[in-house]
């Protein structure tokens, strides 16, 4: 799979970890997993890529972290999304979705 | 097992960040590490390899602690209530205050004593205030504000004219030489009725437009 460019991928990996976060709290080595796994490693975390926007998503109120056990029985910093998250992942959605219309109006991605 | 903690310890500069704060980031990294030391070992790794693996995660330690003091201490250099209220707010209540200092300065003193020109000097400065409503709730708008956020940043200005009035009140009042017909009710109702009511209606009409969601702004909410 073609990589993609630094910009686009730093674009997206907010949404993608709202995304994976829908579902259920995960902490964040298992939220980088996740999305690399889900996108055959197009998306691909290092932790300077990946915390810092952890943070910043959670001084915007759109996640919550809490220390919590795992089944591991290790302790570990879950993530989980707020109202305002869930909010922002449906806005998210609409605005990549308009943009990616929109490039398909422009000259078609089928064809690119 | 390694001991992630240390290398995490001895690697990470200071983040010069609240102890607490700095010490859970360490312990969430170090977890990070390890969850993808033991994953790499479930994976059939050698020890050595799993390692190497774990710390791939890491390639720059100085850009992660950059990075994380960036992100940790500030998310910009302004809160969402700077960016949402209180800079549409002032915007709005600066140019008010500009036209309410400025035009008596720009304009003729005879226009002033000129009753012909006191409904075209009303309806322009109504209009400006319409604008000035404008301005505060479509910055607001544009900063990502809600609904409340924008109706206060339009009617912003609203404070300049309560300030105002309670002044000319009580200086009427209790002035050095105070006026009896300040004591009135009727004339502090007159009074709020030119300072603050109509102002506020006018600006509050300015915000209407920018009070529904448009495109942009559904999209980036």
């Amino acid at each position: 799979m073609a990589s993609l460019s630094h910009s686009i991928k730093r674009g997206s990996a907010e949404l993608a970890i709202l995304m994976v976060l829908k579902d259920q709290p995960l902490h964040g080595y298992e939220i980088a997993r996740r999305i690399e796994r889900d996108t055959a490693g197009v998306l691909h975390f290092t932790l300077a890529s990946l915390y810092p926007l952890l943070y910043r998503m959670e001084k915007r109120d759109w996640t919550r972290g809490a220390w919590e056990t795992t089944s591991g029985g290790v302790k570990r910093r879950c993530y989980s999304l707020t109202a305002a998250g869930l909010r922002q992942l449906a806005a998210s959605r609409r605005e990549w979705s308009v943009f990616f219309r929109a490039l398909n109006q422009l000259g078609g991605l089928s064809r690119a | 097992m390694r001991d992630w903690s240390s290398v995490v310890r001895s690697r990470l500069i200071a983040l010069g960040i609240e102890a607490e704060r700095e010490e859970e980031i360490r312990a969430e990294l170090s977890g990070h590490l390890e969850d993808a030391y033991v994953d790499a070992i479930r994976r059939g790794c050698t020890e050595e390899d799993a390692v190497a693996r774990a710390l791939e995660r890491v390639p720059d330690w100085t850009r992660l602690a950059d990075a994380i003091r960036r992100a940790d201490q500030k998310e910009g250099p302004m809160s969402p209530d700077a960016k949402t209220l209180w800079l549409p707010g002032m915007a709005a209540l600066g140019c008010a205050a500009a036209v309410m200092l400025g035009a008596p300065r720009l304009l003729p003193a005879s226009l002033w004593l000129d009753p012909r020109a006191t409904m075209p000097m009303t309806a322009g400065l109504l209009l400006s205030y319409l604008a000035f409503g404008a301005l505060g709730a479509s910055l607001s708008r544009r900063a990502g504000g809600g609904v409340a956020a924008r109706v206060v940043a339009g009617i912003f200005p609203l404070a300049l004219h309560v300030s105002m009035f309670v002044t000319v009140v009580v200086a009427a009042m209790f002035g050095d030489r105070p006026s009896p017909e300040a004591l009135q009710i009727n004339f502090q109702l007159r009074l709020a009725l030119i300072f603050i009511v109509i102002p506020g209606i006018a600006l509050t009409v300015g915000t209407l437009p920018f009070l529904r969601d448009n495109a942009k702004t559904r999209a980036c909410a």
